[in-house]
């Protein structure tokens, strides 16, 4: 993306977090546990509410200047579940909108695990550049927990509700990214799933009725490496990101980070000499593919954050990837 | 400013079908199955999998052959896209482990989930990633789809599908794609029970153990709004993605489309009035439905056949999820 004469630039984004919190306190079997990831309390949605219905609301904030009539792509990125199973998330959000419905319009509905909002807009934006179609894309996720996780617990870690939007186009002078990078540890990649609905274990009755159909680790040693490895390869990913966008640490004013720890994004963040910091885990749980939503919403529509400013944002979740991406405001 | 036009085409092709095929006279009969409704399907056998063959076991072994026939190693792709309707969990990257069990240690990934569209719609990201020219030059689209037996309006076969789309190769080269998204009745078919809408509890509805018997269909969206324009979609996907590249239907030397009944590629080329365009519909019938990867499939049965030739325009068509899709590849 350095070298080629489209800048890819985040036009708006938007997020939701509910007002809702839920305490440690009430979530944690083990308050030892709970303690190590930092995370104070985390976001809960209203009881009912759907995954198209919080999508669209998000969207439509993302897209208060712009004709939704104009959108030539939607991709939804949510490993969490849908309204429905096996429909198409993006389409009924496109409708929501008020996006074209009957087009040359494309719709995705991604599995980036809970931890690829980054390389999304790596792909996005290469279809950006090449795709005569596309000139305006939207990346949304929308992720609901109370009725499709172990009382939101995710291995060491707490699942908070919540939706985002990033609007993307090209060349508009604001929001430029200058440099995404990716790190994936994939030896570890049985990590994170839904044991059921896949065709190992299919849908049976029983674990269904039993509330097993949540979102889950799916092998602990997996879990264990993802783990022990998560920090390291965090830094190298923001070094990666620091070096391909051709600047220095020093020219770096503010680092961001979307992980499922607040010890870990501790350790990882004072391995950077950046001492202005964005880490919004500890009041909203950990937040998957919205995670970095929220660190870029909080730079890019936050006037404290100034025009000129750059933003080093690192990912990582219970996945094996972990990206980072250098932003100018 | 233009969009670049740097060039893609296909690298390698591999394939992986189950060790068992299944006569489908069996399975119509099980469903009671009239013999008109029997023969205008004109699917004979199907692809089954044992246990071992899960949606991750197909895929992989497909993107061995794949890569092996494109003469390249793990370390060259650049990108995995799998394209899946069901792996082997739900939201879990099969793409990880592939890039893992490949040594695709350099490669981005993700999965595209859905339908038939699912792998039209992979083919034409990734052609997208390597014209951007940032350095995405060898992507991997792969499919192992575990679906079998009867799913309306053919038999579904299990297997996989994988393709390496390469910068600047030379065998087949992508030219163009085209869509029709018809987003306004993509919610003709869903399953009612499991999402955020009616989350799973005791003693609600659901038949068997997987989500093909408990598909709720709109019958009246299908017959009302889908089933008068299915071909006229076909003729206006072709239509765009031709002209778009100054040919007409003159110049198409061989169709593929994806395996639905006995008639299916017949019905398009009457919508396009031109019924002498060869098409693959005669190798059709012993291998059933795998997905949007049935094109490959196809196009290599086409090539190792001697059905088409260097020079020759092919048009694939396809349909899914509800969405009409077309492209043109040159030989």
């Amino acid at each position: 993306m350095l070298d080629n004469k489209f800048k890819i630039c985040i036009n708006s984004i938007a997020t939701e977090i509910p007002d809702n919190r839920i305490s440690k306190m009430t979530l944690a079997d083990d308050l030892e546990v709970a303690d190590e990831s930092g995370i104070e309390q985390i976001c809960v949605a209203n009881k009912g509410e759907l995954t198209t219905e919080m999508a669209t609301r998000v969207v439509k904030k993302s897209i208060e200047n712009i004709n939704p009539k104009s959108i030539d792509e939607l991709v939804c990125i949510s490993e969490g579940i849908s309204d429905y199973l096996y429909m198409d998330t993006s389409k009924s959000i496109l409708r929501n909108i008020g996006g074209r419905d009957d087009d040359v319009v494309y719709t995705y509905d991604i599995c980036t695990g809970n931890c690829g909002t980054i390389k999304t807009i790596q792909f996005v934006g290469n279809q950006l550049i090449s795709n005569k179609n596309i000139s305006t894309a939207i990346i949304t996720s929308s992720l609901l927990w109370d009725n499709h996780s172990n009382k939101r617990k995710l291995g060491p870690t707490y699942l908070g509700d919540a939706a985002g939007s990033v609007v993307l186009q090209t060349n508009i002078g604001k929001n430029e990214i200058l440099s995404i990078a990716y790190e994936s540890i994939s030896k570890y990649n049985l990590v994170a799933g839904f044991k059921y609905g896949g065709t190992k274990y299919e849908l049976p009755k029983e674990a269904l009725e039993n509330g097993e159909f949540t979102y889950g680790i799916l092998d602990d040693s997996h879990l264990a490496g993802i783990i022990e490895c998560s920090e390291e390869f965090s830094v190298l990913v923001g070094r990666k990101a620091i070096e391909k966008s051709g600047l220095s640490e020093d020219e770096i004013d503010y680092i961001g980070i979307a992980g499922f720890s607040k010890k870990i994004n501790n350790n990882i963040l004072s391995k950077f000499n950046i001492s202005k910091r964005i880490d919004l885990i500890s009041n909203e749980g950990f937040l998957g593919t919205v995670g970095a939503m929220r660190v870029l919403a909080e730079f890019i529509n936050n006037t404290t954050y100034k025009k000129g400013d750059v933003l080093l944002v690192i990912s990582n979740g219970i996945d094996c990837n972990m990206e980072a991406m250098v932003i100018q405001k | 400013m233009n969009k670049e036009t740097v060039s893609v085409g296909i690298a390698g092709m591999g394939f992986y079908f189950p060790k068992k095929m299944a006569d489908t006279r069996a399975i119509a009969d099980e469903l009671n199955m009239t013999e008109k409704a029997y023969k205008h399907i004109g699917v004979n056998r199907i692809f089954i999998p044992d246990e071992e063959e899960q949606s991750s076991f197909m895929a992989l072994e497909a993107s061995k052959n794949a890569i092996k026939d494109a003469g390249i190693n793990g370390s060259d792709i650049d990108m995995i896209i799998v394209s899946s309707f069901k792996t082997d969990y739900i939201s879990w990257q099969l793409s990880n482990y592939l890039r893992y069990k490949l040594k695709a240690d350099k490669a981005l990934t993700f999965d595209v989930k859905g339908a038939c569209s699912a792998y039209f719609e992979s083919i034409e990201i990734a052609a997208n990633q390597i014209k951007a020219n940032t350095g995405i030059e060898t992507v991997l689209v792969v499919a192992g789809e575990r679906l079998f037996g009867y799913g309306w309006p053919t038999f579904l076969s299990a297997g996989g599908q994988a393709v390496v789309l390469q910068k600047n190769a030379k065998d087949f080269n992508y030219l163009d794609f085209e869509i029709c998204n018809y987003v306004k009745c993509h919610d003709m078919a869903y399953v009612k029970n499991g999402g955020t809408a009616f989350p799973f509890k005791r003693g609600m509805e659901w038949n068997g153990t997987d989500f093909v018997s408990n598909v709720t269909v709109k019958e009246d969206m299908y017959l009302n709004e889908i089933k008068p324009y299915v071909f006229i979609k076909f003729v206006q996907v072709v239509k765009n993605v031709l002209e778009r590249n100054g040919f007409g239907l003159k110049d198409v030397d061989y169709m593929i489309s994806l395996v639905q009944q006995d008639n299916f590629d017949k019905r398009i080329l009457e919508a396009l009035g031109r019924r002498d365009i060869p098409t693959a519909q005669e190798f059709k019938k012993d291998i059933g439905h795998f997905s949007g990867g049935d094109i490959y499939v196809l196009l290599e049965k086409a090539k190792k056949n001697n059905k088409i030739k260097k020079g020759d325009l092919i048009l694939f068509i396809g349909i899914g999820g509800v969405a009409w899709f077309s492209g043109l590849l040159k030989f």
